[in-house]
């Protein structure tokens, strides 16, 4: 018995020394396998991969184009298959999370997305809805969305609750904007131009214009007589509005001549350049340049003094001003003379921009502008830097300037 | 015979008793250990693929992940991954001459240019920036240049990488434009944990904007003690205040216990987040009732950082006054208000609610402080206008006006609270 027990002792030791063996062996197949694992799926991938070639700049321009679409509503995919109650339940999760407090959150972003998809399948209940949620930063957020998901064929609706709730969409939500620009076309297509200095005035007075920010103006029939509009008070007094300035810009794009006369009668050469800040777009900058050509001197160095300090205060939108500007007149001198107003970006570190406008003068006036440049900034507020410096350079090389009067230009610009 | 047959019993029962020990038990270990080799995330992480992998799941938390991991890019990115780095580079720099031809192309797709930014700087990392840094100089703006994208790329991964470059930014750059990479970047470390985005808020600091997402174990506290006056701390506070305002309670408090001021408007912070979830009122109650645990010397600081986030909502303006205890607690507060010229309507409706001598002190304490901060003469007309439209506001006699023009002018002679 004695020796029974220690051939089972010593046979339990051979056990476990299996057992150990196995198990290493387990371990190294394991970790094998898991090495195989994950050394052939990329492999497997790069076959599959494989099975086509390699994408060139144009699949990827083409791949993003259609996900481009799909990227306003990131969601949109996966929200197809969730019924309405569904989307309602997550909704009101997600109105429970403090995450709303965190600008941008994914949270928000998501209950925004919920929202969009149940506007879009059934406006009236997604609105009644959030109707009856309770005021707060989430409401605030979801009515961003709201205005921005609103169904285009009830934008005349978004007005008239406008009219009822001017607060429901704050002043930088742009369904504001969208909504009154729909209620003015509305009211022009069937009340003409008096029909629209009426709405104009009461809407002005309700406080409904937008101070600041562009605005296209509304569209307009064919045979809207602006002369008639300009004439009432309605459009006097909106000036200083966002909506009457893309007016002004649609009225210069239709009939330059007398649009540009009321607008320099009116509020002098300074009140073109509103109109471009806040309803300015290509055809109507074109307009202008076509127009100066009949300015007088006083008034077309004043519109250009004017432009000339806008253009080293702002950053990139002037220059297209200048160069549609100048597309516009067919005089070349008097192209060149608001081409030059651009030099003054070059003070303000906006080489770049500007340098293809310059490209467009004639050369020996380009030069002799060049040398003359003064910049109208405070020393402490140039900004032309090295890397202006080396494009400057690149460009004088290119219009072949000498070595000295590039070496003077250059120095011109140096703060 | 017997014996030989029970030996051989013997030796198969027992090598099979001791593989099934080792085998066994091993089998057992190795189970209960498996978890431990992973960290919290990369546990998170395997919990939230297995959730992943249920294609019916609809829940909000879903939804959250597939934004957070911008699927819909995903075919692009392996594409990607396929093209060598010349590839990339020729195909990066051939995407933006076609997109910066149509502004409003460049404008929708310009996604796409940011993932081949940061799939060339996943594989080369600086050295990306190097081969960009190269290119197209002559465009107009310089987020359509190569090396903007890449930027954006390490700055969403390497903070320190990116405060390298900035130094070699091109001089003509404008303070927002550099600032989108600051954004990225502390943003994306306030994402990876509260150790990120300590080493980031020590090189960024000064933008104010608080991230968009925390991970659920960020370490507020941790946040707080690093960088009490970093970006964005503010509103991860309030953030932190919504979700456990008890926690982040004694964060703040060791903050002050510390002989910190605490951020600008911390406490003011914790009544936000308090507010959004629970109302403003318990939430005004729940803060004013924790401020004597605020050391005295930070105790007005604390209070005028709380009136200048309830100040936000002026029609919570005179609960807030009802609220605070103390006369000098309630003319800190005044004060605050005080500053908004633009919204006088509210300022008086705010104020009402405490008694005249309080009115009149904390226009006295105004005065002072405009007496105090602005002593150039050139100032001096403005800050009259502020301060007659403030006494406008109350109605003040002659007497009291005259009282309240003497402490601006630096020339009176009482002691003003």
């Amino acid at each position: 018995m004695k020796s029974g027990a220690i051939i089972f002792i010593i046979a339990i030791a051979v056990g476990v020394g299996m057992g150990l063996f196995a198990q290493s062996n387990g371990r190294a197949g394991k970790s094998e396998t898991a090495e195989k694992s994950q050394t052939t799926r990329p492999r497997e991938r790069d076959q599959q991969r494989g099975d086509h070639p390699k994408w060139r700049s144009g699949d990827f321009l083409k791949r993003a184009g259609e996900t481009a679409e799909a990227r306003k509503h990131p969601l949109g995919a996966e929200l197809a298959n969730w019924t309405d109650a569904e989307i309602e339940a997550a909704l009101y999760e997600a109105l429970t999370k403090p995450e709303w407090l965190l600008n941008g959150s994914p949270t928000s972003d998501a209950a925004s997305e919920l929202f969009a998809e149940w506007m879009k399948r059934d406006f009236d209940a997604a609105y009644a809805w959030f109707l009856g949620i309770q005021d707060g930063t989430a409401k605030k957020q979801l009515t961003v969305c709201l205005g921005e998901n609103w169904p285009e064929d009830r934008a005349s609706e978004g007005f008239a609750l406008l009219r009822i709730n001017p607060k429901i969409f704050s002043q930088s939500n742009p369904a504001r904007r969208k909504f009154v620009l729909q209620g003015l076309q509305d009211e022009a297509a069937k009340g003409g131009a008096i029909g629209l200095a009426a709405l104009l005035a009461k809407i002005n007075s309700e406080k409904l214009l937008s101070k600041y920010g562009y605005s296209p103006g509304p569209e307009l029939p064919d045979d809207f007589d602006f002369g008639a509009l300009a004439a009432t008070d309605a459009f006097k007094d909106g000036w200083d509005t966002s909506e009457i300035r893309g007016l002004v810009s649609k009225w210069m794009a239709k009939d330059a001549e007398s649009a540009v006369a009321w607008v320099l009668q009116t509020k002098g050469p300074g009140g073109i350049c509103d109109v471009f800040k806040f309803g300015g777009a290509t055809s109507t900058y074109n307009a202008v340049g076509g127009q100066m050509e009949n300015w007088s001197d006083e008034i077309r160095s004043e519109f250009l003094d004017t432009i000339e300090k806008q253009v080293a205060g702002q950053l990139y939108t002037t220059s297209s001003v200048i160069s549609e500007l100048a597309k516009g007149t067919s005089d070349p001198a008097l192209a060149d003379e608001i081409r030059e107003v651009g030099i003054q970006g070059m003070f303000a570190g906006r080489t770049s921009n500007v340098l293809p406008i310059l490209d467009e003068m004639d050369p020996v006036r380009r030069v002799d502008a060049l040398l003359a440049a003064t910049s109208g900034m405070p020393k402490g507020q140039q900004n032309f830097g090295q890397s202006d410096e080396e494009l400057l350079r690149k460009k004088l090389n290119e219009w072949q300037v000498s070595a000295e009067q590039t070496e003077e230009i250059v120095q011109r610009f140096k703060p | 015979m017997k014996t030989l047959i029970i030996r051989i019993t013997l030796v198969i029962f027992g090598v099979g008793l001791g593989f099934f020990l080792v085998a066994g038990s091993s089998t057992s270990i190795s189970k209960s250990a498996e978890p431990h080799r992973l960290s919290r995330s990369q546990q998170k992480n395997s919990a939230r693929s297995s959730a992943a992998a249920k294609p019916d799941q609809k829940d909000l938390q879903r939804l959250i992940r597939t934004l957070r991991e911008d699927r819909q890019t995903l075919d692009i990115r392996r594409e990607l991954e396929r093209l060598s780095s010349g590839e990339l580079q020729s195909g990066m720099l051939e995407v933006m001459d076609t997109l910066r031809n149509d502004p409003k192309l460049f404008h929708t797709n310009y996604f796409l240019i940011g993932l081949f930014g940061a799939e060339l700087y996943r594989r080369d990392g600086e050295a990306a920036l190097e081969w960009a840094e190269k290119q197209e100089i002559d465009v107009d703006r310089f987020n359509q240049r190569a090396i903007s994208s890449i930027l954006n790329a390490a700055a969403a991964s390497s903070p320190s990488v990116l405060k390298r470059w900035i130094d070699r930014l091109p001089d003509n750059l404008q303070q927002w434009e550099v600032a989108q990479y600051y954004l990225i970047a502390i943003n994306s470390a306030a994402s990876r944990g509260a150790e990120d985005w300590s080493e980031a808020a020590q090189i960024f600091a000064g933008y104010w904007t608080g991230a968009p997402y925390y991970p659920d174990d960020f370490d507020f506290s941790r946040m707080l003690k690093d960088a009490p006056n970093g970006s964005g701390v503010n509103d991860a506070l309030c953030y932190w205040a919504a979700k456990d305002k008890e926690a982040a309670w004694v964060g703040m408090k060791s903050i002050y216990d510390g002989g910190e001021q605490g951020g600008e408007f911390s406490l003011g912070s914790l009544w936000k987040g308090v507010a959004a979830t629970e109302g403003s009122q318990p939430a005004l109650d729940w803060v004013v009732s924790h401020l004597d645990q605020i050391p005295e010397n930070s105790r007005e600081s604390a209070i005028e950082g709380l009136a200048r986030e309830v100040r936000n909502r002026p029609e919570d303006f005179g609960a807030l006054l009802k609220a605070l205890p103390k006369e000098a607690d309630r003319l800190a507060a005044a004060e605050e208000m005080l500053v908004n010229p633009s919204m006088p309507k509210q300022v008086k409706a705010a104020l009402n609610t405490l008694p005249r001598q309080e009115q009149m002190a904390a226009l006295l304490k105004r005065a002072k402080y405009f007496a105090k901060s602005y002593q150039e003469e050139s100032s001096r007309a403005a800050i009259n206008t502020r301060m007659e439209s403030s006494m406008d506001l109350f109605n003040l006699n002659a007497d009291e006006r005259a009282q309240v023009m003497a402490e601006l002018s630096g020339s009176s002679s009482s002691t003003s609270p």
